[in-house]
């Protein structure tokens, strides 16, 4: 997900899957009236308004409040909004043939396109089949690459019967219709054209549309008139206004010029808003999302590798001072962690496997004793060039000196980071790192970053390089696992990962802090989108 | 009445560093049709005397006192409007340099017809045919055609010609040249010197001729003023002065004439270097360059006081008229072996 | 003059040429994938071989300069030698065609930089004759502090202080925004009102720097030209002060700062980059940040192409002013 995110790193704005403990608190009074302009502050453009190329949070935020899904996230918060329900479909799909067909009922009568065009499985065939042109260049590939003849438009594996849409599968998948409901596979009209370009205002079917879309400027937002269902949608236009810098939105969010901080404020500034406001109370929100900041362990290099390596990672774990490190991002930025899955995962289970509360120097010494390590030896430690980055580095560097070590620290862009550290035999011992859920299941966080059968020459998700025969064959049987069973192989994956040969150091989850005006009279923030904008209404 | 008296003028400069005396009491008189030489060193003092006389002195930073009579009217007095009334139309300037003197952006034609337009109330055309006049008697050739010339188009000669001839439009009663021939080549000064002595006849103006160099003097002046460090050192007739010069410095002024006899020595060199106006000498303000020096020269400041024996020769210089006669008959004889050689 | 054309518009060319392959080569030498980047966080080798290809990265660099310049051209020779709209790419982010993202941005940026030459030289021009003037008065004392200040203070910390104090304190302004010129119809919130309204405190921001290096300037060339032999000469003539100062005075004293606000278009476009990050008005310079913070080339290039053009255009019509008002050059 939130690509830009993931290029900003550490220092999260939104996010937008979250936790669904922790949601509960949210006020959903849906009191408030109904109408009026919601004036949004982004501080740069969405890339995409196209739900074939839009892959940044903020553009999902408006995907949610614009596009019909065949299932779709509840407008609620807490573990409510984080359920799968039926939106367009009438039910949950009918799984046959080793959970390798899923037959979806359409049934989208209250619905049509903000163009007047009726809703049918047809539209959510025309959605695949546009993210598999090949010319169409989506990213949504990653997420559908299962379905038969995934690779040609119109994909093979995608039929429509009357009111089914029928889709094969390679191979059995249980999290297939967690991926259905992506933003990627919304309702498009027949006739959306293929642009590979991206449409700046496509017809939508959900309770809102994108009337306007000016790159770099301004994206408009109106209530679609042909929407009859059940999601709310209160307001009648919401405006984004893009370019505004972080200082100015705190100031016109404070003046009532915007009335909701998408693109974030200073860092520096959460303290006082957080003080002026109070947290989760109306204005200021501060939300768990899923995502993880961690230290990566690059199991290529000697010092991390085999047995030895696996006490040398477990020192290090030690070793760290993960309250010093989450204090990098500003108030509130985060919560502190020691697990590979974020709390709110399906699949988490809290270990108390390393000291949250600061460094442990003592143990520390024994593992890295343990592993043999000279001491003096040099650690090329890899981040980005922002100066929390730095601080970071700087942290590192003195608790791993406390256990002998001499952390080299190099800066680069993020984009040149993300590039060098995915490149296999780039020289570095440790990096770090981040990683935002792209939907709600563990395989994106487990299988994804750690799968070592996965490895390439470069762009390198599994930026540990980490190889484990054992855990490879574990994480593969997992996802191929359902419900249940799933989440506790998940489970013990993580645990035991870490708590017996560690490919990382985590270090925190990070929280969406939220900024509204007080002209918000209600507001929802889901679990998997974030900020609800549909079931936003002002006073 | 003299057409300009001036009587004791001085004219202060208020600086970072102090007050600069530039000019210390200074007394001259021009007549009708008469020429006026200033003779001194640059840093004499010469050219803001005249500068004061136009009122040109920046208003910050000067103070002037004394009086300058202009026709009986006092310029240091006058109305700032009667003052650029006078300025141009009665009382003319043409200044050292005329590389810089024209204003590079205006056609020359322009800067002619302004002269003449700003103090007669004439049409733009016979202020250019005025100009086209005025031109040709400065000896400009075809200068119906060069009124459309810019400033840098002119070489420097041909440049103080049409400062002359700018000078000249408004038929003034006083040309004042302030060392009008310095800045241009041997030949070229010849030439301008000429001409403004023939114009001096046609027009029928006076004029105060600045200059460093007595070889002009005695060319064209009737009336010699030598001024050194913001003082007269000596003044009189130009044939007073070239006869007999009473002041050393005068002296070392003429020992400073070019000269094509290279083999006969100079009699007299003013050794040093002009003294800040700053804080001027005490006493005589040559002693510290005088080759004559006498105690009383570091103590008392010698007035202006005329020659015994040569009315209207005025002169300040403790010396003893005995060793003037001396030194004064020794220099006239190189000179004139010189002239002679010339 | 015909010579002399010729050669500004070959050195233009060979300039522009300059720069692009510079932009090129940096871009080269940073050792980021724009495919990597365009297929995101879970990106497959599948997809970054697709956009590398899309994108043109997969090719040598000399062959993506070329294909550069191939569209940049106004005419082509592919099946037959015809005309054809230059163009600049598509974006690596957003795939929009640079021409529109330029064309988008290019009106917000002109209307900062003329609209504070504007604002500047009406600071800049009275005050820098009023002090030298005047030197030393209290008024000249004044402007050179404030040239101090002016040229000391960056103008991101003036342009927060005055969104701070005039657009949240006071509420007299809009903190940040840009509204357009031409309203759209049916939209009351743009036109030529908003348009300025929203512009007063960039106007002022961008203005601040080169009012003081203007009034520096102009005191400067006021004094020097109020000590020159020609406007002795005006005032020996009779002419009265007015004149002087007019037609003698700053006539020849304003004559560098036409060039100089010609060469300062340059500069002016790059000062544009500050102020419209503080204020967020979607210009060229809020472009290029963007674009290179994503490692977008083709916008990063289209802006710099687009500026290298305005600056060298610019000079040329500055040269060439030049000629007509000062007499003493002469294009041969």
């Amino acid at each position: 997900m939130s690509r830009k995110l993931w290029l900003s790193t550490v220092l999260v704005v939104i996010g937008l899957f979250s936790v669904l403990a922790g949601g509960a608190s949210a006020k959903s009074s849906h009191a408030g009236a109904t109408g009026g302009t919601l004036t949004v502050d982004l501080l740069s453009d969405v890339d995409y308004t196209d739900p074939a190329l839009d892959y940044l949070s903020t553009g999902w935020e408006i995907e949610y409040a614009t596009c019909l899904k065949l299932m779709n996230y509840p407008d609620a918060n807490g573990a409510k909004g984080a359920q799968l329900v039926p939106e367009a479909a009438a039910g949950f799909p009918k799984v046959s043939n080793n959970g390798k067909t899923y037959d979806f009922t359409v049934n989208a009568g209250f619905t049509k396109f903000s163009d007047g065009s009726p809703v049918t499985a047809a539209n959510f065939k025309a959605a695949i089949d546009r993210d598999a042109d090949p010319k169409m260049q989506s990213p949504a590939v990653a997420f559908f690459s299962d379905i038969v003849g995934s690779s040609k438009s119109p994909v093979s594996g995608v039929k429509v019967k009357g009111n089914h849409l029928i889709i094969n599968l390679t191979q059995n998948a249980p999290d297939f219709v967690a991926r259905m409901a992506m933003p990627f596979f919304c309702a498009v009209p027949t006739n959306l054209p293929h642009d590979p370009n991206g449409v700046l205002a496509p017809p939508s079917a959900g309770p809102y549309y994108i009337s306007e879309h000016t790159p770099n400027k301004s994206i408009t937002v109106k209530r679609n008139p042909n929407y009859k269902g059940k999601r709310p949608h209160n307001l009648t236009q919401i405006n984004y206004v893009i370019g505004n810098s972080q200082a100015a939105t705190y100031l016109r969010a404070q003046q009532g010029a915007t009335d909701y901080a998408a693109g974030g404020i200073p860092s520096a500034s959460y303290a006082e808003a957080a003080s002026k406001y109070g947290v989760n109370k109306a204005q200021f929100w501060v939300k768990p999302q899923l995502g993880v900041r961690y230290l990566a362990f690059n199991h290529d290099r000697p010092e991390f590798k085999g047995a030895k390596g696996a006490l040398l990672a477990k020192a290090v774990n030690y070793a760290i001072d993960r309250k010093a490190i989450l204090a990098q991002g500003g108030y509130l930025g985060g919560k502190r962690t020691d697990q590979i899955l974020p709390p709110g995962m399906a699949g988490f289970r809290d270990a108390n496997l390393y000291p949250l509360k600061g460094a442990d120097p003592t143990t520390a010494k024994k593992y890295a004793a343990q592993s043999g390590v000279a001491s003096g030896t040099g650690i090329e430690y890899y981040t980005s060039s922002t100066a929390a980055s730095a601080a970071v580095g700087q942290i590192v560097q003195y608790d791993l000196k406390q256990i002998g070590l001499n952390v080299n620290i190099h800066q680069f862009a993020r984009a040149v980071q993300i590039d060098k550290e995915g490149t296999r035999g780039e020289p570095f011992d440790i990096t770090s790192e981040g990683w935002i859920a792209d939907y709600a299941d563990p395989f994106d966080f487990i299988n994804v970053l750690l799968d070592g059968g996965n490895l390439h020459a470069s762009n390198n998700n599994n930026v540990a390089y980490f190889n484990d025969p054992a855990y490879n064959k574990q994480m593969n049987s997992a996802a191929l696992l359902s419900g249940a069973p799933r989440y506790k192989a998940y489970s013990n994956l993580d645990v035991a990962m870490m708590h017996d040969n560690p490919p990382w150091a985590a270090t925190s989850n990070f929280n969406d802090r939220i900024l509204l005006s007080s002209k918000v009279g209600c507001f929802t923030f889901n679990a998997t989108y974030s900020v609800d904008l549909a079931a936003i209404c002002l006073k | 009445m003299a057409l300009l008296e001036v009587n004791d003028l001085k004219t202060y400069f208020r600086t970072d560093d102090g007050v600069v005396r530039a000019v210390d009491g200074v007394s001259f008189s021009v007549d009708k049709g008469q020429t006026l030489g200033i003779v001194g060193e640059s840093g004499s003092g010469k050219s803001v005397t005249c500068l004061t006389i136009m009122g040109l002195n920046s208003k910050r930073s000067a103070i002037s006192s004394g009086s300058a009579l202009w026709k009986g009217e006092d310029l240091l007095t006058a109305n700032p409007r009667r003052l650029r009334e006078i300025r141009g139309s009665e009382i003319a300037m043409i200044f050292q340099d005329p590389m810089t003197s024209l204003n590079p952006v205006h056609k020359i034609g322009d800067q002619l017809s302004e002269a003449m337009r700003l103090h007669e109330d004439v049409s733009r055309k016979q202020a250019r045919a005025r100009a086209v006049e005025l031109l040709k008697a400065v000896g400009i050739p075809r200068p119906d055609r060069r009124l459309d010339d810019y400033p840098h188009q002119f070489s420097g000669g041909m440049r103080q010609r049409v400062m002359i001839a700018m000078s000249l439009i408004n038929n003034p009663d006083l040309l004042i040249a302030d060392e009008p021939t310095t800045a241009l080549d041997v030949t070229t000064q010849a030439q301008i010197l000429t001409l403004i002595e023939r114009l001096q006849e046609e027009f029928g103006s006076a004029v105060i001729m600045i200059t460093h160099d007595l070889g002009v003097v005695a060319e064209i002046a009737d009336d010699v003023v030598v001024m050194y460090a913001a003082e007269v050192a000596e003044k009189g007739h130009v044939e007073q002065i070239f006869k007999k010069p009473h002041h050393p410095y005068t002296w070392g002024l003429m020992g400073s004439l070019p000269r094509l006899d290279a083999d006969v020595e100079r009699l007299v060199q003013i050794q040093g270097q002009p003294p800040s106006m700053l804080r001027p000498p005490t006493g005589c303000r040559f002693h510290p360059r005088c080759p004559y020096v006498m105690p009383i020269c570091k103590e008392v400041d010698p007035e202006l006081t005329a020659v015994s024996d040569d009315p209207g020769h005025l002169q300040a210089c403790h010396l003893d008229e005995e060793t003037k006669d001396r030194e004064a008959a020794k220099l006239l004889a190189g000179m004139m072996s010189g002239q002679t050689a010339s | 003059m015909l010579r002399y054309l010729i050669r500004r518009l070959l050195w233009a060319v060979l300039l522009f040429v300059a720069v692009t392959i510079v932009t090129y080569i940096i871009f080269y030498a940073i050792p980021a994938d724009p495919a990597r980047l365009a297929c995101g966080q879970r990106a497959t080798p599948e997809c970054i071989k697709r956009a590398a290809h899309y994108l043109g990265t997969d090719r040598p660099l000399y062959f993506q300069y070329y294909k550069f310049f191939g569209r940049l051209m106004p005419f082509s020779f592919r099946g037959g030698p015809h005309l054809k709209e230059p163009r600049l790419g598509r974006s690596f982010t957003n795939r929009q065609s640079v021409n529109s993202v330029v064309a988008h941005a290019a009106p917000v940026t002109a209307s900062l930089v003329f609209g504070g030459a504007v604002f500047w030289m009406l600071i800049a021009l009275p005050v820098g004759i009023l002090s030298a003037l005047r030197p030393r008065s209290l008024l000249d004392r004044i402007a050179m502090v404030f040239v101090l200040v002016g040229i000391s203070a960056h103008p991101v910390w003036i342009g927060l202080l005055f969104a701070y104090f005039f657009g949240f304190k006071a509420g007299l302004f809009p903190i940040t925004g840009y509204s357009d010129f031409f309203a759209h119809s049916g939209d009351t919130s743009a036109g030529p009102v908003q348009w300025a309204y929203h512009l007063v405190l960039p106007w002022a921001t961008f203005a601040i720097l080169f009012a003081a290096l203007y009034v520096r300037m102009i005191r400067a060339n006021v004094m020097e030209t109020l000590n020159e032999d020609y406007v002795r000469t005006a005032r020996a003539k009779g002419a009265p002060e007015w004149l002087v100062m007019r037609s003698h005075v700053l006539r020849n004293a304003l004559l560098p700062v036409v060039t100089m606000l010609g060469m300062d278009i340059g500069i002016a476009l790059g000062g544009a980059i500050f102020t419209e990050s503080v204020y967020g008005l979607p210009g060229l310079g809020k472009t290029a940040i963007t674009a290179i913070d994503s490692f977008d080339l083709p916008t990063t290039q289209g802006v710099v192409v687009f500026a290298t053009l305005v600056i060298i255009v610019f000079n040329l019509i500055i040269d060439l002013l030049y000629a007509v008002i000062d007499p003493r050059i002469r294009l041969s």
